[in-house]
């Protein structure tokens, strides 16, 4: 061998062992599939948090559940799972884990400890699937929901808040009559809202005071599964509704609308109560659109509750945090680093300064620390995507204290002040025989139906009756029983 | 050797001769066997399994029984509403788009001033380019029964106000007139590249004959190009059953439902809702089935005006 070719056969073995060492530094790369808004570039969070695991963390987000379905169904389809998924809801759970297409983690709770104590038997028992489970729960969040009223309205009337429907009923009519926006025509319907069957649905006010959940919903009464139209105090809640419709004091508008089309009807001065979150009336941003025509608008939480002798207004929970899930894919079993790479995250994040990180970013650039005390510091505004990379869920009442510090107000209100009634149906998965789509598609359109007149509600009892002889509603009660026993809410 | 086998078989033979163009005729047989026949094959099936996410068809069992996805559709309370809702509206739409496209076709043709011609022919085929999300939010600006312009000119004129979105039977029409102001101004293009073709001489033999403008268009353009008019009507029959989706999905409500939910939106909501894939194949399969019928039929009417696409 000449000396010049030994030379270059050094130099070929260096580069090999350069390209090679880089290889195996490379670190682990974990792929996240979530939901919400989508990570920005220059996010600080994730690239901090990969530095102290070691490990690079992307995160890629579709925009709303539905999308983050398809999207999923489409990598599952093309066989192509992300190594960490959010799961929509028990029922898609059990169709992935039909599929094969979910990772069973009982054999790797180990390598969790903490998120394994962080939540109770019964968030576990959910996500368990023929004996093995299949997700990672998320800490669930407080009540945001409440009813919010023009302030200044109700100064300018001298009116006290009502207690009761008929007082409701005379301060709705008083708002309707005054003009009070002042546009020269009563064109203000005092309670607008979006949907029926959503929790920031415009009747709840009127359900929940009559000790019921909105439509579409599974209640537990007296240790029993109850499908919550049909109870007999829902008859007495839509008489209530109607004696409101015909008055013109509800928007009957309010079925085709949404979060949008009704801050623009609020910020026109075209209603005085509706529900919603605070997170979507009170914000900085928001409160910009609601004072945008009237800068005097005063928008705030009710300070008063409509009590009956059934129950009392505040708002409606899902027992199940079912849009909070992660689950892990099958492909993992056969890479146990990168599985324990995975788990890490989860475990990290779950407390302590991980959580810290998730939370509220970087100490010092987003947020200061003085015995053990977290104060927000402007640039924790740009961390706006922080839901979607949470994993495990946050210390809900702590974070939005301190994230949303300048809705303090009605964020204490809703959480403490707000009664919340729990509705139990996305535990429930559809059984043999029943038609659940076609079952809720036709309650909601004939509650609309009563709503709006167009139904007596002397057939009302029919109605109930057409649940179970067309739509096998008894079958589905009996199969929530079961399930619901199993999981310890009936005994 | 060849000549004894060609008079055993002449088409064999026939078919030799030509083997250039079948050569030809390959790729484009291989388009339509690859990207058309061979997902009905796996359409078929798949309406017929439970269908694996992961694994696919090969993962995926037969269903017990096989025709369980049709039974639960022909057996929902929903399945005669749906389908009479699907021709309702479908119907109304081609009925009404067509004429309607023709007469703008056949009014821009007529209309001598070039800028005129242009600027409407731009402004109603625009809408073709709009999103149904974008068309809704101008419906809900125009229509709505609180702050809507049209609704409040109707309050200023008789004190009243229309219930456009949540009255079943007025949103219907909502929906059937939003999609033929989309759509006709797209549709009419297709008719005013037939009104070019016409022979220029078939004019001027009706204009020496006497015939007005009027009666050129009924004895010369119409006829001229009533096969083209037809091959559209036959064409759009084909999809009949696709009321439209994105339009329904986006503007209906439950007040309004009972008279505008359609076959997809129920599949929608009932199959991909809870990942049933097998269940939207299988309603997929039924809609083709139903739709290649209703082709043929129509075909063989329009045969009756020597107007058949085939």
């Amino acid at each position: 061998m000449t000396k010049r070719s030994f030379v270059s056969l050094l130099l070929a073995l260096m580069m090999l062992l350069c390209v090679t060492s880089a290889l195996a530094e490379e670190p682990v790369t974990i792929h996240v599939y979530g939901l919400g808004a989508t990570i920005p570039e220059t996010d600080p969070v994730l690239p901090e948090l990969g530095n102290r695991l070691g490990l690079k963390i992307v995160v890629d987000t579709a925009a709303g559940g539905a999308d983050a379905a398809t999207g999923l169904m489409t990598r599952m389809m093309d066989n192509d799972i992300p190594d960490v998924f959010r799961v929509g809801d028990l029922n898609n759970l059990a169709v992935y884990h039909e599929s094969d297409a979910v990772l069973d983690l009982t054999p790797y709770l180990d390598q969790i400890p903490t998120v394994v104590a962080a939540f109770p038997e019964t968030d576990w028992a959910r996500l368990t699937i023929d004996g093995g489970i299949y997700g990672i729960p998320r800490r669930g969040e407080v009540n945001y929901m409440d009813y919010f009223i023009r302030k200044d309205w109700m100064e300018k009337l001298g009116a006290k808040y009502p207690t009761t429907f008929d007082e409701l009923y005379d301060l709705c009519v008083q708002v309707r009559d005054a003009d009070l926006d002042g546009n020269g025509v009563n064109d203000t319907y005092p309670i607008s809202g979006s949907k029926l069957e959503s929790r920031a649905g415009t009747l709840n006010m009127f359900f929940t005071a009559y000790g019921v959940t909105q439509p579409n919903t599974l209640m537990i009464k007296d240790n029993k599964a109850v499908w919550a139209c049909t109870d007999p105090a829902y008859k007495l809640a839509l008489t209530e509704i109607r004696r409101f419709m015909e008055a013109g004091l509800i928007d009957p508008e309010f079925v085709s609308m949404n979060e949008d089309t009704l801050r623009e009807k609020m910020s026109m001065g075209k209603v005085f109560l509706a529900n919603g979150g605070w997170c979507a009336f009170a914000k900085q941003a928001q409160q910009d659109v609601l004072k945008a025509v009237d800068p005097n608008a005063d928008w705030g939480h009710i300070e008063s509750n409509i009590v009956t002798e059934y129950g009392i207004s505040g708002a409606t929970h899902t027992a199940a945090n079912f849009s909070n899930v992660y689950a892990f894919s099958p492909d993992l079993a056969d890479d146990p680093e990168k599985l324990a790479a995975a788990l890490s995250i989860f475990e990290y994040t779950i407390s302590g300064e991980g959580d810290e990180l998730l939370c509220y970013g970087l100490e010092g650039v987003h947020y200061t620390k003085e015995n053990g005390v977290i104060t927000k510091l402007p640039a924790m505004n740009d961390l706006g995507y922080g839901w979607a990379i949470q994993f495990t869920g946050r210390d809900d009442m702590v974070y939005c204290m301190t994230k949303f510090a300048e809705c303090a107000d009605e964020i204490e209100h809703a959480a403490n002040e707000v009664p919340v009634l729990t509705h139990y149906e996305a535990l429930v998965s559809q059984p043999e025989g029943v038609n659940m789509a076609d079952l809720k598609a036709y309650e909601s359109e004939q509650l609309t139906a009563f709503i709006y007149g167009t139904r007596p509600l002397e057939e009302y009892d029919d109605f109930v009756q057409e649940l179970y002889s067309l739509y096998n509603l008894g079958t589905y009660l009996d199969a929530a029983t079961e399930t619901l026993t199993e999981l310890g809410y009936i005994e | 050797m060849q000549s004894v086998k060609g008079k055993r078989h002449p088409l064999l033979r026939k078919l030799w001769k030509q083997r250039a163009f079948f050569l030809m005729l390959l790729p484009g047989l291989a388009y339509y066997v690859i990207y058309k026949y061979a997902p009905i094959v796996l359409g078929v099936a798949t309406s017929v399994v439970k269908y694996n996410l992961r694994k696919g068809l090969a993962g995926s069992k037969l269903l017990d029984p096989w025709y369980s996805n049709f039974k639960f559709f022909f057996e929902s309370n929903y399945f005669s509403q749906l389908l009479s809702n699907t021709l309702i509206i479908s119907l109304s739409k081609i009925l009404l788009t067509i004429p309607i496209a023709l007469l703008l076709a056949i009014l821009l043709y007529e209309c001598h001033s070039v800028r005129l011609r242009r600027c409407v022919q731009t402004l109603t085929y625009m809408p073709h380019f709009l999103s149904w999300i974008v068309i809704y939010g101008m419906c809900f600006s125009l229509l709505s029964e609180t702050n809507g312009l049209v609704n409040v000119l109707i309050r200023k004129l008789t004190g009243h106000t229309v219930p456009f979105f949540t009255d079943a039977h007025i949103f219907r029409g909502v929906i059937i007139w939003s999609d033929v102001w989309k759509s006709v101004g797209w549709q009419s293009i297709i008719y005013m590249a037939a009104i070019a073709g016409v022979d220029p001489n078939l004019y001027e033999a009706a204009h020496i004959d006497g015939a007005g403008r009027l009666k050129s268009i009924w004895y010369v353009t119409l006829p001229s190009i009533m096969p083209v008019v037809v091959t559209t009507l036959v064409l759009k029959c084909g999809n009949v059953l696709d009321a439209g989706f994105d339009q329904i999905f986006v503007m209906y409500n439950t007040a309004v439902r009972s008279t505008v939910d359609i076959i997809d939106t129920w599949v929608y909501r009932t199959g991909l809702e809870q990942w049933n894939i097998s269940l939207s194949s299988a309603v997929g399969l039924f809609k083709s089935v139903i739709s290649m019928i209703l082709v043929i039929l129509v075909n063989q009417l329009a045969k009756k005006w020597e107007a058949s696409v085939w």
